[in-house]
């Protein structure tokens, strides 16, 4: 029922879309040749968008993706201008990622905020790269690339010159006040708040945030960090990575948290012993990371923010089997059913040193 | 559940008529779809299999949380407060107080830890019996 809504309101306003890329482009004019659904996003709606461009820098044929919002979001979700905005910054750190090109904050062109960025080559589905090894002949090789990539994203610091983007369309996101105190602690208010807004109450839950809050590193950098870099994020071409998708949940925070949720079980698809995503063992990809940044990362560090990762993922779990009752979804209702998973291993990783 | 009305002796009960149904999707229906349906029967399959043993096994494991978090519940409030049998109060109840810090010594954590783990196991060998381990 989405797609076809969404199908009707990409050919009513497609015009619109051409008109705005066109200005947006710097050229006479562009056409729309090819616009589909992409899948794999739950959360944001992204379409394949083929045009030519008549006129200006970008004359010629591109093969570009187009960013928007769906219906509803999770609390988590940043809006599609920080997530520009965030994209941007790590693109111009050397951050493998999909280059931003476009955003549009005009509701009137195709009725929600939108961005263009390039569209990258590869397969990026976490049961088929944790499954089939052809696709990733050396997964060492890939998970320190990964490793390294997270490092270039955790050298970006609040205090980091940032040059304005062509066009004075500079801003800061919105998301983007450095938190005050301890990131840890900061992360634990918040889930704290998102739970108090479920209708049901998850001891589990209440135990790890209890045992993270009792066990919160006494010391931490804050850095951007991704908040959903994981096997299924990153696009794998020709056995290389090329790419980190994804960036809304980008924001200021401790950058342990993003190894932890990079590592963390429920992320590791078909191969729940490989901690690297399910792609490797760990140490590769913390060679990798240690390649860029000095930073040292323990088995401590990992098992605390692992525990804080499947938190996480469970209370964002717990929002989209709700989100199901608004629009119903086979696969927002079995979400909801991970949490169960998710609540066992916090209690795996809390409970062996229960104080 | 011998207190529960039974339903005909002879006619295949809800249960029963989930796991035909799934054996009948993945051995029939299964082979002819092509990637992206066979993705969506999966689902199916997977929703097929939870509600069939949530039918089988939720009733139990939910008497066995009440039981398991009563007695939680009756350290961290006043003693005569929680004659609840309502698991969604117990839950609110016992999150409450290991937020407020109550289980954080030893003893308390280490029990609380072991009702919590207890209740998650029940919970998964209805939703991904799977991944139990150990």
């Amino acid at each position: 029922m989405n797609d076809r809504r969404a199908a009707d309101d990409a050919s009513a306003s497609s015009d619109a879309l051409a008109r705005w890329l066109a200005d947006a482009a710097g050229a006479k004019s562009v056409r729309i040749v090819g616009y589909a659904r992409l899948g794999g996003g739950a959360i944001q709606d992204n379409f394949a968008l083929e045009v030519d461009v008549d006129g200006g820098p970008w004359h010629g044929a591109h093969r570009w993706v187009l960013r928007t919002n769906p219906p509803s979001s999770v609390t988590a979700s940043a809006s599609r201008a920080d997530e520009y905005e965030w994209l941007r910054v790590a693109h111009d750190a050397g951050v493998l990622a999909p280059k931003p090109l476009f955003l549009c904050r005009d509701p009137s062109v195709l009725g929600r905020e939108f961005f263009v960025m390039e569209r990258l080559p590869g397969v990026a589905a976490g049961h088929r790269l944790t499954r089939d090894a052809s696709l990733v002949p050396d997964a060492d090789a890939l998970v320190f690339a990964l490793g390294a990539n997270l490092a270039r994203i955790h050298s970006i610091r609040p205090s980091t010159p940032r040059p304005s983007p062509a066009g004075g369309r500079g801003r800061t996101p919105t998301s983007s006040a450095p938190p005050s105190d301890n990131p840890a602690l900061v992360t634990i208010a918040t889930y704290r708040e998102w739970l108090d807004c479920l209708d049901d109450a998850y001891p589990a839950l209440e135990w790890g945030l209890r045992w993270c809050e009792r066990n919160a590193p006494s010391e931490y950098d804050v850095t951007l960090v991704h908040r959903d870099y994981r096997t299924g994020n990153y696009l794998v071409d020709d056995g290389k990575l090329v790419g980190v998708l994804d960036w809304e949940f980008a924001g200021w925070g401790d950058p342990r948290e993003d190894i932890g949720w990079f590592t963390a079980r429920c992320w590791r698809f078909a191969a729940r012993e490989r901690e690297a995503g399910g792609m490797a063992a760990v140490e590769p990809f913390l060679a990798g990371y240690r390649s860029v940044s000095s930073r040292s990362i323990s088995r401590a560090d990992l098992d605390y923010w692992q525990a804080m990762a499947h938190i996480r993922w469970a209370i964002i779990a717990l929002e989209q089997a709700r989100r199901h009752r608004r629009e119903p979804s086979l696969e927002l209702a079995l979400t909801g059913r991970i949490v169960d998973e998710l609540e066992y291993e916090v209690l795996r990783l809390t409970g062996s040193h229960a104080t | 559940m011998n207190d529960e009305p039974t339903h005909d002796r002879d006619v295949p009960d809800a249960a029963s008529l989930l796991t035909s149904a799934r054996e009948a999707l993945l051995a029939d229906v299964m082979p002819s779809l092509d990637a992206s349906s066979r993705y969506t029967a999966l689902m199916i399959a997977n929703a097929l299999a939870i509600a069939a043993r949530d039918i089988a096994l939720g009733p139990d494991a939910l008497r066995q949380e009440v039981e398991r978090l009563r007695p939680l519940a009756t350290e961290s409030v006043a003693p005569s407060d929680p004659d609840t049998v309502d698991v969604h109060v117990l839950r609110r109840i016992v999150a409450a107080a290991i937020r407020a810090g109550r289980f954080d010594d030893a003893p308390h954590a280490q029990s609380l830890v072991t009702a919590l783990t207890r209740i998650a196991e029940d919970r998964l060998a209805i939703s991904n019996p799977r991944a139990l381990r150990e």
